[in-house]
C-alpha cells in the first residue's frame, strides 16, 4: 500500500514576469519501505514539490494545485494548523546543507528537544533520554558529550547525522532527503547513505531521495523518477531505466556521468560527455517537449509543438515509463 | 577530514549560565564595569543612608562652593552637596534606565519580532506604526506621553520606554528577516514546530545580538531623556536629585561653577560606559561561536604559562 501518493502535482510561483510554473503535474507513489530517487538537474523542481507537500513554500507567492495523498490525508489545501502535524510526523525532511540547517546557536540537545516537543509534551528527563537514543541510532560517538555540543563543534558528517537524528524524532513514516549528501564529501556520502538505508530497514520508512547525483540514486534507490523542467520525463525501476533509458534526456545525464574504471590513460580518453544548453526559463516554457530546444534527437515533428505525454515503454513490464513520442530502444 | 573527527566540546556538566559568568570573568573590563554596576545599584539602594550630607539640605552660605576636603564634589546654587545628591541621584538615574529601556527592549522585541516573522500586513500595519512613533522628535513624544498620564517619575519612565520602542522594532525586525529565511528555521518547521516555539527558539536567540549592543546605548539615551524631562518639570519633581536634572541645572552655571554640572555628567558617563563594555562581553559569551574561542583562547593561553608549546 502507497503511504505517499502524488497526483498531477503542480506549483507556480507569482512573479513580475508572470506566473513561473516550476512543477508541472507530476505524480508519483512510495510504499512504506520503498526508495522513490527524484532526479535532476538544478532548477527542475525536484526541492519545489518535496517542500510544497509539507505546505513550506510561501503561501503568498506559490500556488499549489493537485493532491498527495499522505496516509490517507490530502497535504494540497490543508489548514497550517493540521498540516503542522504531519511535518516531522508523519513526513520528515532532512535538508542539503548540514552547516546552514542546524541552529548555530543551540545545543545538539536543545534542538532535537525542540523536535520531539513538536508532537508531544515529553519531561527534559525524556528528552535526554530520547536524545540519546536517536544520536546512538545515527551512529554518533560518545554522544553524552555530543549533546552538549553546538552545531559549529561539529564535522560536516556529524551534523548531517545530527540532522537525520532530528528527523528521526518525530518517527515519520516518510522521509524526504533533499540533496541530503550533496554538501558532503565522498567517502561521508557514503556512510551517511549507508545510514539512511539502515534506519530505513529499521523503521520501515518510506524515503524520497532527491538528487541530482546518478551515482547515489543507482545505489540505493528502488524506483526512479527523472524531472525535468517540473515534469517527470522518465521513471521505472533503477535497473531498467539506467539499462535502458528511454528519454533523450535521462540518456544525456547518463552520458554525463564519467567513467572512473576507463582502463585508458587520461590522454586517450573520450572527452566527457556534457549536455548543451540550459533549462528553459518555468515563466517562458516551450510549448511542446521541454527538452526539445536542446534534444539531440527531435525524432518527431509532434515534439515542438505537442507535450509529449508519459506512456509506458516496451521493455518494461508496465514498470518503465518515458515522456517520448517514439521509442530509442531501437537505436540502442 | 573524517565523520568521526573528534571536536573539543565543553567538558563540564556544569550548568550553562556557570559556564557564561565563568567566561565572562575572563575579561577584565567586564569584570571591572560589572563592579563599577554593583557599586552603583548598591548606592542607589542605600540611597540617602550614605550620603555625607542631607541631599536636600540647602545652606546658602555655603553655595557655589569649589570642590574641598569638605564637599569633594562642590556645592550648587543652594549650598546643597553636589557628592550627596550625585549619590542620592543614581536610583532615579538608574531605575529609569533599567525601567525605561526594559520596557522598549521587551515591546520593540516583540513587535519586531511578529512583524518579522509573519511579514505582510501584520508587519506593515505594526512597522508604520512604529515609523509615526519615530517620526515624532523624541522629547516631543514624551511630552505627549506624560501630559496624557501626568507628571512624574513613574509616568517618565513609561514615556521614555516607549519613545525608544520603534527602535528595538526595528533593529528586531531587520535581524528577523534574515534569520527566518535560514534553512534551519525551515528545518525546523518542516519538523513540526509551532511559530511561537520557532521564534522564541530559533529567532530570538540568533537576534540577539544587536539588541544588546542598542540596550546598551539606550541606557544612555534613556538617562539623558529622563534629564530633558526633568528640566521641564515632568519628570523628577524639585528638589529630589536625579543626574539628568542636576546636569542640565548646571549648565547655566557652568562658568562659575563648573562642578555642578562635571560631577554629574561623569556619573552618566561612567554608568554608559560600564553598560557598554558589559554590553559588549555580554554579546561575546552569548554567542557560543565566540564562547569557543574565548574558551579555546583561554585555554592556550593557560597552556603558555605553564611553559608547553602551543602547537603540541
Amino acid at each position: 500500500m502507497s503511504v505517499l501518493v502524488v497526483r498531477d502535482l503542480s506549483v507556480a510561483f507569482r512573479t513580475r514576469r508572470g506566473m513561473a510554473r516550476v512543477v508541472n503535474g507530476l505524480s508519483y507513489e512510495v510504499d512504506a519501505g520503498q526508495t522513490l530517487a527524484i532526479v535532476g538537474e538544478s532548477g527542475s523542481g525536484k526541492s519545489v514539490s518535496a517542500l510544497a507537500l509539507l505546505g513550506l513554500l510561501p503561501r503568498n507567492v506559490a500556488r499549489v494545485s493537485g493532491s498527495a495523498v499522505f496516509d490517507g490525508q490530502e497535504l494540497v489545501g490543508l489548514g497550517e494548523e493540521d498540516l503542522r502535524k504531519v511535518r516531522g510526523a508523519g513526513l520528515g525532511m532532512i535538508f542539503q546543507d548540514p552547516m546552514t540547517s542546524l541552529n548555530p546557536v543551540l545545543t545538539i540537545e536543545r534542538q532535537i528537544g525542540e523536535a520531539l516537543r513538536a508532537h508531544a509534551k515529553v519531561s527534559d528527563k525524556a528528552v535526554r533520554a530520547r536524545a540519546l537514543e536517536l544520536l546512538g541510532e545515527v551512529g554518533i560517538p560518545d554522544a553524552e558529550a555530543r549533546l552538549r555540543a553546538y552545531p559549529h563543534q561539529l564535522s560536516g558528517g556529524m551534523r548531517q547525522r545530527v540532522m537525520i537524528a532530528i528527523a528521526l524524532a518525530g518517527e515519520p513514516r516518510v522521509l524526504i532527503a533533499d540533496e541530503a549528501t550533496t554538501a558532503l564529501d565522498v567517502t561521508v556520502q557514503a556512510q551517511i547513505l549507508e545510514l539512511v538505508e539502515r534506519v530505513q530497514d529499521e523503521h520501515g520508512m518510506a524515503v524520497v531521495w532527491i538528487t541530482h547525483d546518478l551515482g547515489v540514486v543507482a545505489g540505493l534507490a528502488d524506483h526512479v523518477l527523472v524531472m525535468y523542467a517540473g515534469r517527470c520525463v522518465e521513471e521505472g525501476s533503477v535497473d531498467v531505466v539506467y539499462e535502458h533509458p528511454a528519454h533523450p534526456y535521462t540518456r544525456g545525464l547518463l552520458g554525463a556521468l564519467p567513467v572512473v574504471d576507463d582502463p585508458r590513460p587520461a590522454r586517450d580518453r573520450d572527452p566527457l560527455a556534457t549536455m548543451p544548453g540550459l533549462p528553459p526559463d518555468p515563466a517562458a516554457l516551450p510549448p511542446g517537449c521541454a527538452y526539445y530546444p536542446r534534444c539531440p534527437v527531435r525524432a518527431d515533428e509532434r515534439c515542438a509543438t505537442k507535450v509529449p505525454p508519459l506512456a509506458d515503454v516496451a521493455d518494461g513490464n508496465g514498470d518503465h515509463r518515458a515522456a517520448t513520442f517514439y521509442s530509442l530502444e531501437a537505436t540502442s | 577530514m573524517t565523520d568521526v573527527m573528534q571536536a573539543p566540546v565543553a567538558p563540564s556538566s556544569r550548568r550553562r549560565w556557570v559556564e557564561t559568568l565563568a567566561l565572562l570573568a575572563r575579561n577584565p573590563m567586564a569584570v571591572a564595569s560589572s563592579l563599577v554596576l554593583a557599586a552603583l545599584v548598591l548606592v542607589a539602594l542605600l540611597g540617602d543612608r550614605i550620603t555625607p550630607y542631607n541631599p536636600l539640605a540647602q545652606s546658602i552660605p555655603d553655595r557655589l562652593q569649589a570642590p574641598s576636603a569638605e564637599h569633594w564634589f562642590g556645592t550648587d546654587e543652594l549650598g546643597r552637596d553636589v557628592f550627596s545628591r550625585v549619590l542620592d541621584g543614581a536610583s532615579v538615574s538608574l531605575q529609569v534606565g533599567f525601567v525605561a529601556v526594559g520596557i522598549s527592549l521587551f515591546a520593540g522585541t516583540l513587535i519586531g519580532l511578529v512583524a518579522g516573522y509573519y511579514g505582510r500586513w501584520l508587519d506593515d500595519g505594526l512597522m508604520r506604526f512604529m515609523d509615526v512613533l519615530f517620526a515624532f522628535p523624541a522629547i516631543l513624544l514624551a511630552i505627549v506621553v506624560v501630559a496624557v498620564l501626568g507628571p512624574g517619575i513613574t509616568n517618565a519612565m513609561i514615556a521614555i520606554g516607549i519613545v525608544y520602542t520603534p527602535i528595538f522594532a526595528r533593529i528586531a525586525r531587520a535581524s528577523v528577516l534574515s534569520v527566518r529565511e535560514e534553512v534551519y528555521v525551515r528545518a525546523a518547521r518542516s519538523s513540526g514546530a509551532r511559530d511561537l516555539r520557532i521564534m522564541a527558539r530559533h529567532v530570538l536567540p540568533n537576534i540577539a545580538a544587536p539588541l544588546i549592543v542598542q540596550t546598551s546605548l539606550s541606557l544612555a539615551f534613556a538617562i539623558l531623556s529622563e534629564a530633558a524631562l526633568s528640566f521641564l518639570g515632568l519628570g523628577v519633581q524639585p528638589p529630589d536629585p536625579s543626574w539628568g536634572r542636576m546636569l542640565s541645572e548646571g549648565r547655566s552655571f557652568i562658568e562659575q561653577a563648573w562642578w555642578m554640572a562635571l560631577f554629574p555628567g561623569l556619573a552618566i558617563f561612567v554608568v554608559v560606559l560600564a553598560f557598554n563594555v558589559l554590553g559588549d562581553a555580554l554579546r561575546d559569551v552569548l554567542d557560543p561561536r565566540q564562547r569557543s574561542a574565548i574558551a579555546g583562547a583561554a585555554t592556550g593561553r593557560a597552556r603558555d604559562e605553564r611553559g608547553l608549546e602551543r602547537d603540541q
